[in-house]
């Protein structure tokens, strides 16, 4: 065989009658946009899909007081962004009855540009709910709006326009310029505080009285006292906080917030060699139990996918547990000893109405090592259709890239690692 | 402007889309993920498109992300290490093929991703030496020991007649008169 036998061979080769084409350029027009659009955003400075996560959760409704001009600035070190590994903040002093809780409110949430804890009463329905922004990410515009200019760009490169007036701002609320503006409601650490009313975590309690203050120069903090049930258990009992004393229970609570503390969470699995074109950019985590038997690390691909938002869950388990299989839309494998099955379903928009038109989303459930596995992929836009996935296909799929590249360390937490991204 | 660039690319990519597939076939041997790599490059292209529609030789430009898009995905040696529960049969495309065919696909199957790579280039796509290396990010040099290996490995894997398809029929050899 010689160099014009190969030439030949090779043309008959692709003589050959192609299948019908699954190429779709209007696709590759779409997502080629997008990944301009999020390099364009790279490039001014912007970045993190945790924040627009968060930002998401929060809303509300109402202040009663707001600054006059600048305030003093709290004495903590102030930060620029966070280790999305290790929790920045955390309560150094709670009411009686309350206790930093990780199951009955939230998990903490750690990204590199906030954090939220959270402590319930064991004996009402009352909840202290505590966001902190890094230096920069939310500060005091000129007409009294708690803004994040990062999270209005992150609103516009997902959704193309600008973002409502109730999304625009760190917390969601307006100090409004012609009343309540310049009363101060204590101060912590030596910092005025402002307090309002109304609900700062969306999906968490139903609003109540919060103090925002400045905890470091550039970055500010938010506390609320809230209720987690609506039938406010325990409204009658003694250890109930309300009127003045829930004020001074906010200002004590913040006045002994311990910043930068922290000590790094730990992970069962790590992440390592993910394909360059895939890296891993922005994370988060959250907690649950006692030094974390469940940790879930929210991640997001990089410039290639940046609407790939994945959720990764280990949890030590003696056995596997079921995981669901829906006909047409799953499929089994097994990748280097590791079973799994992976599903993907329609994902609904933004507003869970309607279905985003060639969206998917991919869950992968899996058992290995005595640890079980869930990951989630929010968002991904694949051309195939075609079920059940060959096993090249199965490596278009961003759960299996991700489980390819999980290195599993066990169900022991001495063997974990605080470095999930190796 | 967004749209005047869309409508270049579109035509540009719909014009080529032909010549771009069967370069995919040639380098990874199965349309569904010919697909899948020609959608992966012209998406990439499109990100480029500013750069890709101003150069001399845009085929080239357009090529060459295809084919370091196919080595990226090979080095995962992914196929080696993944199996399904239970396996689905591959569909087959409609192929009018013959048995020399058959066996230079069993063959080239065998082979490194980059020699195959450089086979396509320098066989296929008809580039020199010289731009397969540039494509390939390697010397000219190696791109020549390239061919020669991935031309000896072809032979011996023909002559060896190891390749499943081969069996019961005649090779290559005897078909078009190959050594």
């Amino acid at each position: 065989m010689d160099e014009p036998n190969v030439r030949c061979l090779l043309d008959q080769m692709a003589q050959a009658e192609p299948p019908s084409s699954r190429v779709d350029v209007r696709l590759a027009s779409r997502l080629g946009r997008r990944r301009l659009r999020w390099r364009r955003i790279c490039a001014s400075g912007a970045s993190g899909l945790a924040a627009i996560a968060l930002a998401g959760l929060l809303s509300s409704d109402l202040i009663t007081s707001g600054p006059t001009g600048a305030v003093a600035a709290g004495t903590a070190k102030a930060q620029a962004g966070f280790s999305p590994f290790v929790p920045y903040a955390s309560f150094g002093w709670l009411p009686v009855g309350f206790t930093a809780d990780t199951t009955k409110v939230s998990p903490p949430v750690q990204t590199a540009q906030s954090t939220l804890v959270t402590a319930a009463s064991m004996l009402t329905d009352q909840a202290f709910l505590l966001v902190v922004y890094p230096a920069g990410s939310c500060q005091m515009g000129p007409w009294g709006k708690f803004v994040s200019p990062m999270i209005t760009q992150n609103f516009e490169r997902r959704h193309h326009h600008a973002p409502p007036p109730y999304f625009q701002s760190c917390r969601a609320f307006n100090f409004s310029t012609g009343e309540g503006v310049g009363p101060v409601n204590g101060q912590v650490n030596g910092v005025d505080t402002y307090l309002g009313s109304g609900q700062v975590h969306g999906d968490l309690g139903n609003g109540g009285n919060y103090l925002t203050w400045e905890y470091a120069k550039g970055a500010w903090a938010q506390l609320q006292l809230t209720t987690t049930s609506s039938r406010d258990q325990g409204q009658d009992s003694g250890a109930w906080i309300s009127g003045s004393a829930a004020t001074a229970a906010l200002l004590r609570v913040a006045d002994r917030i311990r910043f930068g503390e922290g000590q790094p969470e730990s992970f069962p699995f790590q992440i390592t060699g993910m394909p360059t074109n895939q890296g891993l950019y922005s994370t988060s985590y959250a907690a649950y139990g006692a030094r974390t038997l469940n940790t879930n690390l929210w991640l997001g691909l990089g410039p290639s996918a940046p609407e790939n938002d994945i959720e990764i869950s280990a949890t030590p388990a003696n056995k596997p547990a079921t995981c669901a299989f829906v006909k047409g839309r799953s499929t089994r494998g097994t990748l280097d000893g590791a079973r799994f099955t992976l599903t993907t379903m329609p994902v609904p928009d933004s507003y869970g109405a309607a279905v985003m038109e060639g969206w998917q989303q991919e869950e992968l459930c899996g058992y290995t090592d005595h640890l079980q596995i869930s990951i989630l992929v929010a968002q991904n836009l694949l051309s195939r259709q075609r079920w059940p996935l060959t096993s090249a296909e199965l490596s278009q799929y961003t759960a299996v890239t991700v489980l390819d590249h999980m290195m599993l360390l066990g169900p022991d937490p001495a063997n974990w690692t605080t470095n999930p991204l190796g | 402007l967004s749209t005047r660039r869309d409508d270049e690319f579109a035509e540009y990519v719909t014009s080529r889309l032909g010549s771009l597939r069967r370069t995919a076939y040639l380098l990874c041997q199965d349309w569904q993920r010919a697909d899948d790599l020609v959608q992966g490059a012209i998406t990439k292209l499109y990100v480029h498109w500013g750069r890709a529609r101003a150069v001399e030789r845009t085929d080239a430009y357009t090529r060459a992300i295809l084919v370091r898009e196919f080595l990226i995905e090979r080095r995962s040696g992914w196929a080696r290490r993944i199996t399904l529960h239970p396996g689905p049969p591959d569909e087959s495309a409609p192929v009018a093929d013959i048995e020399g065919v058959l066996d230079l696909r069993a063959a080239m199957v065998t082979l490194p991703p980059r020699q195959r790579a450089t086979l396509v280039l320098r066989f296929h796509c008809d580039l020199s030496v010289d731009q397969a290396a540039e494509v390939l990010g390697c010397s000219p040099g190696t791109v020549k020991s390239q061919t020669a290996k991935a031309i000896d490995s072809l032979r011996r894997a023909l002559e060896s007649g190891e390749s499943p398809s081969r069996a019961g029929r005649r090779g290559p050899a005897e078909i078009h008169g190959v050594k």
